[in-house]
């Protein structure tokens, strides 16, 4: 029952019992006072009527006698008068029996009004001749009484409506707050730590806004600390602190990574960077110069990579660096080296190199498959013989034996793509996703990963041609080549029980007219909506917060759940995580290598898993592929698994 | 004088007009020893009343009262319309005809005489041009009643007491039964509303419930 209602059933029930008490009161009070009213008024005419009567009395005038009697009868109101003779003759009569019309006859009954007929003696001189007896009209009575009850009822009941009414005001006035409390607590549970401003002014009430103030700002510090705790364990596993960029570590893990995925990349350049001053300035200048120069190389070299769509750039090793771009050819890896020492060369004009021999660069092309340790060591030879080379050389390591792969240049793969988009000449394969459940291990959903058939009886993987496509511009169509397929797939396919996730591109993410015609497709499938999740790269989010956030907002509305791939793979705080409604992040897969071995990557993971948990997203790594790794992954609060391990992507 | 009245109420009484002996002492100490006489005699008057008849009792009532001195209301309670108790009628050794008619009627009505063969008469007093009142007993229905007056100290026939014109008659009875009704409703409060009548049996009534 609610408290609106509690109220009116109290009001009326006080009031009622008031009404009852005090009508019963004042009636019985009133009724006494007019029936004593009507006795004496009684009695007082008898008296005068006994006394007026007896000198006529002595005299036998009947027709005075019986003028009297008229005078008084007619002018009072009387029920009866009466004169009988003392042997009990009736001398004169007059009576009204007539009763009040207005009041109901149960009223009369229960009010049942003494009506004794007062009596006196009419005098013959000094004998008692005869008795007047008088009766008043008790009408009046019930009158006066009926109207006092009416009017009672009438008072209590328009007080009683006012009280309620200004009874249920009252407490939606007060109960304003506590509405606000409950919308705070809801805030709260959404990440939304609201403050309220306006405190009420009742005691208790305010009391509790201020508790819940209170408690949604603490909440607010435990996750902003969470937060930065997690942030601060990656940094310090993977960050350099001089230059920002990633440490030895966090390369190795990135380049292994980048070799494994056959998905993400197909291949790209590697190039070894090395500075040739820096011993000479840390003794000439001391150390903190020689760090600023090393964090004035990696803005350089961040300046030049950042018209790249995927790279990375990493310290090594006191003068080292290492970068890696995907899906350029050698061409552009030579053109980017040779970019990069003319670069540099500001070092020595801002005169942070006394020298004009800054850098040296060694490259290598690799592809994936390629062992790690090639790929370094290949990059390694072409950097001594770029040093051997003079000041500022740089090389490429050229395989000797192999014939020169001939590499389709980007308008070629442009067109090839078109074609492929236009034909629709694509299939589809899924890899499953597990997630831990109380009940053993369940799939999640199934990753949708293109293939495209190339021309020799084969198919290409998506790391294969999804950068060129970005490049291209032609990725938000191959986009909708793999979302039409799969909604063909889905509508098919009634009895697949599977739900299914779907990568788009950071083009794709932030092109309108794509974001567009997905919802109106999910809208004229509105079943399948609710099958299909959306993911997103950790760099496509990063790029543009705010857009992200609308189509994630658009998305989730139609009952598709999105995630964030290949998360943390940059060292941008998390923050956005809190206001971004996302259901779900992968970790990159540079996380997951050995993490049977690497606490600093378990600590990571952990802390990622906790946050991420009390922002209610769930958690998952990708690329595991040994057993070792996926036990020591169920110990670390993460929500399950994708990699070759526990499932290959297979045709759909 | 006014101030008895007030002290009656403190007296206590066992029965009706039947005074203890604490209230006779107290009688004693504050108005002196032949107040105390007067009252004995009163007491006296009515025990001794069982066994005689009507006409005697009559006698010795109208006797005794008669012998008080009359005393206008306002030279001895300055008041002007003051009904006196009985007791203070006695006390105070001074009444006015009202007060000799009610002292007779309450005393005869407690030695067993009854209430619808009393009336208290209105008459005008012819040879004084004078309102007055009288107590009038009627031996039986229909029979002319006899005056005890204490102008006339003798008890006569009422044909024969040709200096009084009667006006009207209380019967006192239906009165004293309100007198009772006061009583047991403790509506005696209200005395400055009541006809004297009604105040000196609220007074009365209050003298017997103390």
């Amino acid at each position: 029952m609610t408290l609106y209602r509690q109220l009116v059933v109290i009001i009326i029930s006080l009031f009622t019992a008031c009404f009852l008490i005090s009508v019963t009161i004042s009636t019985g009070n009133l009724r006494s006072f007019l029936e004593e009213q009507l006795a004496s008024h009684a009695q007082d005419t008898a008296t005068s009527l006994g006394l007026s009567l007896s000198p006529y009395m002595q005299r036998n005038d009947t027709a005075v006698m019986n003028s009297m009697v008229d005078a008084i009868f007619d002018r009072g109101y009387y029920r009866s008068i009466s004169v009988i003779a003392v042997n009990g003759e009736p001398l004169i009569e007059r009576s009204n029996p007539a009763t009040s019309k207005d009041v109901p006859s149960w009223f009369i009954d229960y009010i049942d009004l003494r009506l004794p007929a007062a009596k006196a003696m009419v005098m013959s001189g000094w004998k008692q001749a005869a008795t007047v007896v008088v009766a008043s009209h008790p009408g009046y009575v019930y009158q006066e009484l009926w109207k006092n009850c009416l009017d009672s009822l009438m008072l209590f009941s328009l007080t009683a409506v006012a009280s309620i009414l200004l009874g249920i005001l009252a407490v939606h006035l007060l109960l304003k707050p506590l509405k606000r409390v409950e919308e705070q607590a809801e805030a709260i549970c959404h990440q939304n730590f609201m403050i309220q401003e306006n405190l009420p002014r009742t005691r208790e009430l305010r009391r509790v806004v201020e508790a819940m103030n209170r408690l949604a700002s603490k909440v607010n510090e435990i996750f902003t600390e969470q937060l930065s705790t997690t942030e601060r364990l990656r940094e310090q596993a993977y960050k350099d602190p001089v230059t920002g960029l990633g440490n030895r570590r966090y390369f190795d893990r990135q380049l292994q990574a980048s070799l494994e995925s056959q998905e993400e990349s197909s291949g790209g350049a590697f190039l070894l960077l090395a500075l040739s001053r820096l011993e000479q300035v840390n003794t000439a200048s001391g150390y903190q110069a020689g760090d600023i120069l090393l964090h004035r190389t990696a803005e350089l070299i961040q300046k030049r990579l950042s018209g790249f769509k995927k790279h990375f750039a990493s310290r090594l090793s006191g003068a080292g660096f290492g970068i890696v771009v995907e899906a350029i050819n050698s061409r552009e890896a030579d053109a980017l080296a040779n970019a990069l020492v003319k670069d540099l060369l500001q070092l020595h004009t801002e005169n942070l190199v006394e020298d004009s021999n800054i850098a040296h660069i060694g490259s290598a092309m690799w592809e994936s498959g390629d062992s790690m340790s090639c790929v370094l060591m290949e990059a390694d030879n072409a950097l001594r013989a770029a040093q051997a080379m003079g000041n500022n050389g740089w090389q490429r390591y050229e395989p000797t034996g192999e014939a020169p792969r001939s590499i389709p240049g980007a308008a070629q793969w442009h067109s090839r793509l078109k074609q492929a988009i236009s034909s629709a000449s694509a299939t589809l394969c899924a890899q499953p996703v597990l997630e831990f459940t109380g009940s053993g291990d369940k799939v999640l959903h199934k990753e949708i990963f293109l293939r495209l058939p190339d021309g020799n009886d084969g198919f290409m993987t998506a790391g294969v041609f999804m950068p060129m496509a970005e490049r291209t511009g032609l990725a938000a169509g191959l986009d909708r080549l793999a979302i039409g397929k799969l909604l063909d797939y889905l509508s098919a396919n009634p009895a697949d029980a599977f739900r299914y996730a779907v990568n788009l591109t950071a083009t794709s993410l932030h092109d309108p007219e794509l974001v567009e015609w997905l919802c109106s497709q999910l809208q004229a499938n509105p079943e399948h909506g609710q099958r299909i999740a959306f993911e997103f790269p950790e760099s496509g989010v990063l790029g543009n917060i705010p857009n992200t956030r609308t189509v994630v907002d658009r998305l989730s509305a139609l009952g598709c759940n999105c995630g964030i791939d290949h998360f943390g793979r940059s060292f941008n705080s998390f923050g956005y995580l809190r206001s971004l409604k996302v259901r779900y992040l992968k970790i990159d897969g540079g996380y997951t290598r050995d993490i049977n071995r690497e606490t600093d990557n378990q600590f990571f993971v952990r802390a990622l898993a906790d946050t991420a948990h009390s922002l209610n997203i769930r958690v998952f790594t990708e690329a595991v592929e040994s057993v070792e790794e996926l036990d020591a992954i169920r110990l670390l609060n993460v929500d399950g698994v994708q990699g070759y391990l526990v499932g290959k992507p297979e045709f759909l | 004088m006014v101030i008895i009245g007030l002290l009656f109420s403190t007296l206590c009484m066992a029965g009706e007009f039947t005074l203890t002996e604490q209230a006779i002492a107290r009688i004693s100490q504050e108005h002196g020893e032949y107040a105390r006489q007067r009252v004995v005699y009163w007491q006296e008057l009515i025990r001794s009343s069982p066994g005689l008849s009507d006409m005697q009792k009559l006698r010795r009532v109208n006797d005794f009262f008669n012998a008080i001195e009359f005393v206008n209301d306002i030279d001895h309670w300055g008041k002007k319309d003051y009904w006196a108790t009985p007791l203070e009628t006695l006390i105070s050794n001074g009444g006015d005809c009202e007060d000799f008619s009610i002292a007779k009627y309450f005393t005869l009505l407690e030695m067993g005489i009854p209430a619808e063969k009393m009336r208290l008469t209105y008459v005008k007093a012819l040879r004084l041009n004078q309102a007055h009142m009288v107590l009038t007993y009627i031996p039986s229905a229909g029979d002319d009643p006899l005056v005890l007056d204490n102008l006339d100290k003798k008890i006569s026939p009422a044909a024969m007491r040709d200096d009084l014109q009667p006006v009207y008659s209380f019967n006192g009875d239906g009165l004293w039964l309100a007198k009772k009704r006061l009583a047991d409703s403790k509506q005696v409060g209200r005395a400055d509303r009541l006809a004297p009548w009604r105040e000196v049996i609220a007074r009365i009534s209050d003298e017997l419930a103390q």
